[in-house]
């Protein structure tokens, strides 16, 4: 009989952390953790002898490797071929056709003005998400005037986060969300239990009670938040996975990789976006790729999760692990962050023990 | 100056994404369809004399031609259909010759591309896969067994040589909704039974003998250029002979595949022969490792090729309009 090689299916890839490994089924969506033996046995069999190479384990071991094969092979993460030659790596480059892919506006104290020079960039630039946050006060007016101007843009979606205040105009939102499709979603966040009469079966108004009266709300590390899909994948292998053609605008105006982070690259009344987001200087984060950042890069989801450059365990260093994060790819244990220890001084950096209370 | 041809009302997200890589790239772009010349009372015309030839749209400018469809009759027509007065014997026999009229328009306004890139050329796009497949099989290329018959008989003489045999349309596979049913123009595997059923003699129909399947190969063409992707639809019953009926729940998996040279070559000559610089192939490979063609279609999907085997085929078709609209 001739030889048969084991394959994973291209798009099902294995991810090797310290001390576990992941295959990371980017066409279902899917993560699954395997030991680091097996991740290697799956890479040096992939164009080899597969019933040969299992042989090289010792007899208890090839039972165990022989299972997880029928096991791969039962879910569909991989297949027997005597071709293997014909059935390539993905190709794992990553590219997208905008200046800017997503923006965040904290556009509560801005001016028509200043709405007007964000709407223009946002078009030169070629951006297609933007996120609208309000945190205080809903001003519908703003919102509006801010989507009349997009209408020249190829924004795909825009969302919106506002509070849940008393004097809110619900009818008017649901009568934006009809006039602009392009406002796919509208958060509604500090809903009070009992202080709504407000209900909508409208599927792009979604209330939560969550306060988000602060950007430092932002920034949480957590496995609902993974996305395992080819372009998370490929872009975070040299690009950083939450910094990459993102443009901030924050609440006074300054032009910023993210709204949590301190640095400002000058303000929107003096400063050209266009120009600022075309500097090295802007686009230095861009390339904080995981393999960079400390505790990540030997971490086994790095290539599917998120990345906070904003509140990190050492606010010194600007390549150390997020201080949201609570997993030891180390051990392999997930723990709540906020009271882990070793980022009480962190946590006190960015003076998060007001709103860890609540 | 690139020109997009497209049916303005049909949404197509891979379509979206060329635009995309168009602006990235700052081309410059217009549109065209079908709608421009059979809706909204906008006046045209095409003039030819002895002397000159002109239009009343200019198409110097453009020089490189997308063609991704032009018009739809159902959708785009049907405020003419619809005021046609007539008995019925008469409206099926006067809307096929309208249909006529308009493909023949069509060939005219099309005729303005002459000087440009056309990528591909919309003379090339009419579907005729009978035609296709007999010359594959010219170039040595493996074909299933096809029969178009009317025949109860020869059909049950040909379902008795290949055991499962598949019925398809020979022009261009799609579905519309009539009421609370869809009427399809699919692949569909044909059983004993239902031959029984059928009169001596029934409405001339294209069938295929089935062809037992390792993969299903779906190769997207541009330029010389294969992006092969390998479709395991033997996994799933569900999308045993076609895997177009989608298993939401659990779709087929598709790879990257690399086509054996000499498959390659012959479908180069076949795409040539064509005169088709782009389309989408369908193959089969056997168990056996032989590799059937099936059919070819010139303005389908490519998203789920380019998506599924990261190919970025959006930014490719991008780049061929740019290098030959400048």
């Amino acid at each position: 009989m001739s030889k048969k090689s084991f394959k994973l299916f291209a798009n099902c890839i294995v991810v090797k952390g310290a001390s576990l490994a992941t295959i990371c089924d980017l066409h279902r969506g899917k993560i699954y953790s395997i030991p680091l033996p097996l991740a290697e046995f799956l890479e040096k069999t992939k164009n080899g002898d597969t019933l040969e190479d299992v042989k090289e384990f010792s007899l208890e071991d090839q039972e165990t490797v022989t299972e997880y094969l029928q096991y791969l092979e039962q879910n569909e993460l991989g297949f027997w071929t005597d071709e293997p030659e014909k059935f390539p790596d993905l190709n794992l480059q990553w590219k997208s056709p905008e200046h800017i892919n997503n923006a965040i506006i904290e556009i509560e104290k801005l001016d028509d003005d200043d709405l007007r020079k964000i709407t223009t960039a946002l078009a030169n630039l070629l951006c297609k998400f933007v996120e609208i946050r309000f945190y205080e006060t809903a001003d519908l007016e703003k919102l509006a005037f801010f989507a009349e101007n997009c209408r020249s843009s190829v924004i795909r979606s825009i969302t919106v986060f506002l509070p849940l205040t008393s004097d809110i105009n619900t009818e008017e939102i649901e009568n934006l969300s009809i006039k602009y499709p392009r406002i796919v979603l509208f958060i509604l966040h500090s809903v009070q239990e009992k202080g709504t009469s407000f209900k909508t079966d409208n599927p792009k108004i979604k209330l939560v009670s969550r306060t988000i009266d602060h950007r430092n709300h932002c920034g949480i590390i957590d496995p609902k938040l993974f996305s395992i899909k080819i372009p998370v994948f490929t872009e975070s292998l040299n690009h950083n996975s939450c910094l990459n053609k993102k443009l901030s605008v924050d609440i006074d105006g300054n032009i910023k990789n993210c709204p949590s982070m301190l640095k400002s690259f000058g303000n929107l009344k003096t400063h050209s976006i266009e120009e600022v987001v075309k500097s090295n200087d802007f686009q230095k984060v861009w390339g904080i790729n995981k393999e960079k950042i400390d505790t990540c890069k030997d971490c086994e989801y790095r290539h599917v999760c998120t990345d906070c450059r904003a509140y990190v365990e050492n606010p010194d260093d600007q390549f150390s692990k997020p201080l949201k994060c609570g997993y030891n790819p180390y051990t392999n244990k997930w723990e709540e962050w906020s009271t882990n220890p070793l980022k009480q001084k962190a946590i006190k950096f960015y003076s998060f023990e007001e709103f860890l209370k609540n | 100056m690139i020109l997009i041809c497209k049916k303005y009302k049909e949404k197509n997200e891979s379509y979206e994404e060329v635009i995309d890589w168009l602006l990235y790239k700052n081309a410059l772009f217009e549109f065209l369809s079908g709608e421009d010349y059979y809706e909204d009372g906008k006046d045209w015309s095409l003039e030819l004399n002895n002397t000159i030839e002109k239009s009343s749209r200019d198409f110097t400018k453009y020089k490189s031609i997308w063609f991704q469809g032009f018009l739809k009759h159902k959708s785009h027509l049907s405020s003419i259909f619809d005021t046609i007065e007539c008995t019925n014997n008469n409206l099926a026999e006067l809307r096929w010759r309208l249909g006529q009229e308009i493909s023949k328009t069509n060939t005219q306004i099309f005729h303005n591309f002459k000087n440009a890139y056309q990528l591909p050329n919309p003379k090339s796009t009419k579907v005729d896969k009978f035609s296709n497949l007999r010359l594959a099989k010219d170039i040595g290329l493996e074909i299933p067994p096809s029969i178009i018959t009317n025949s109860k008989k020869d059909l049950k003489t040909f379902f008795g040589k290949h055991d499962e045999i598949i019925t398809k349309p020979l022009y261009e596979t799609l579905s519309f909704k009539e009421k609370n049913n869809f009427i399809s123009f699919k692949t569909d595997k044909i059983e004993g039974l239902e031959i029984d059923n059928l009169p001596d003699t029934f409405f001339p129909s294209f069938f295929q003998g089935y062809v037992e399947k390792d993969i299903e190969l779906r190769v997207f063409y541009l330029e010389e250029k294969f992006y092969p992707m390998a479709i395991f639809s033997q996994l799933d019953p569900k999308t045993k002979t076609d895997f177009r009926n989608y298993n939401e729940q659990n779709p087929n998996r598709k790879v990257p595949y690399i086509l054996p040279n000499e498959i390659e070559e012959k479908l180069t000559i076949l795409m040539k022969e064509l005169d088709l610089n782009t389309g989408s192939i369908d193959l089969i490979k056997t168990p056996d490792k032989r590799y059937v063609f099936l059919e070819i279609n010139p303005t389908g999907q490519f998203g789920f090729t380019s998506k599924a085997c990261n190919y970025y085929l959006e930014d490719e078709i991008a780049k061929t309009l740019v290098e030959h609209g400048e």
